[in-house]
């Protein structure tokens, strides 16, 4: 790891977090510092694998959704209350 | 309607103003996020859908009562709702979210039996459910800032504020986290198709 900076602004960097001046310089001491270059691609890797993670929701629970919204809408229902809501297409 | 430039407080005003197609603008663009960090805390998918359900309902219902006051954050007021929901499925059920060490996490809750390709379906949930594995196995303040941070997209500020620690606790928590799986994908020799 370079002597001024930590592994912290490394993933502030990962992340896109630092300010654009601060990003410029990460970006440039990257190309002369292997051993920050290391760490960087450590946690590049480690993003890899948690985005093969990614999932959405079933289109159904979508249009259960909008359907519940829209009967609110036309019907002027009360909103429902409570913990566990079923809905119905 | 360019969806791209509108911002998430302008969608808000004009679904309470009575446009529908807003309310869908602003789940889309947000599901993958909410869905993933429903998901990573819940062993099922299934209820994670229900869940995720019930979040929007009481977006919606907050929305339309007038009762939002977020200033332009919804994406952590949503999670927190999830949050919370996930929590309350906990204390509920008595039960206590556990790694799960079988290989029975909804790998067959996620097929569908008409897809055209459940080959490439059951290899995609056989890796969900790899990184979900490695994602239990962290200290829970490790995986919490693993999931705010990059499955709900939040910044290590929002996170810090969330989690009521300084911005460095929650920065280090993320090296640490980082650092883990990092351990743990050697250690286990585990393959993913990245």
């Amino acid at each position: 790891m370079s002597k001024i900076a930590t592994f912290s602004d490394l993933v502030l960097f990962a992340y896109n977090e630092l300010s654009e001046k601060d990003h410029l310089f990460f970006e440039k001491e990257m190309k002369t510092d292997s051993e920050m270059k290391k760490d960087y691609n450590g946690i590049v890797s480690v993003k890899k694998i948690l985005n093969t993670f990614h999932q959405e929701p079933s289109e159904d629970v979508i249009n259960k959704l909008m359907n519940y919204s829209s009967a609110l809408n036309c019907f002027k229902l009360p909103l429902l209350t409570g913990d566990t809501f079923v809905l119905v297409n | 309607m360019n969806t791209q430039l509108i911002s998430d407080e302008k969608l808000i005003n004009l679904y309470v103003s009575g446009d529908q197609s807003s309310l869908e603008t602003l789940i889309c663009r947000y599901k993958r996020k909410i869905f993933s960090y429903i998901v990573i805390n819940v062993k099922d998918r299934q209820l994670a859908e229900d869940l995720f359900q019930d979040t929007f309902i009481k977006v919606i219902n907050t929305l339309r009562s007038g009762n939002y006051n977020e200033e332009g954050k919804f994406l952590p007021w949503v999670l927190r709702i999830a949050h919370n929901l996930v929590i309350d499925y906990y204390r509920k059920s008595n039960r206590i979210p556990v790694v799960d060490n079988n290989d029975e996490f909804d790998v067959f809750n996620t097929i569908k039996i008409f897809d055209d390709c459940i080959e490439d379906k059951i290899i995609t949930d056989q890796i969900h459910t790899d990184v979900k594995k490695l994602l239990d196995l962290l200290p829970d303040e490790q995986k919490e800032v693993i999931v705010m941070r990059h499955f709900a997209d939040m910044s290590f500020k929002e996170i810090a504020e969330q989690t009521n620690v300084s911005i460095n606790t929650a920065l280090g928590r993320m090296r640490y986290a980082l650092i883990n799986l990092r351990r743990l994908v050697k250690e286990k020799e585990i393959i993913l198709s990245v």
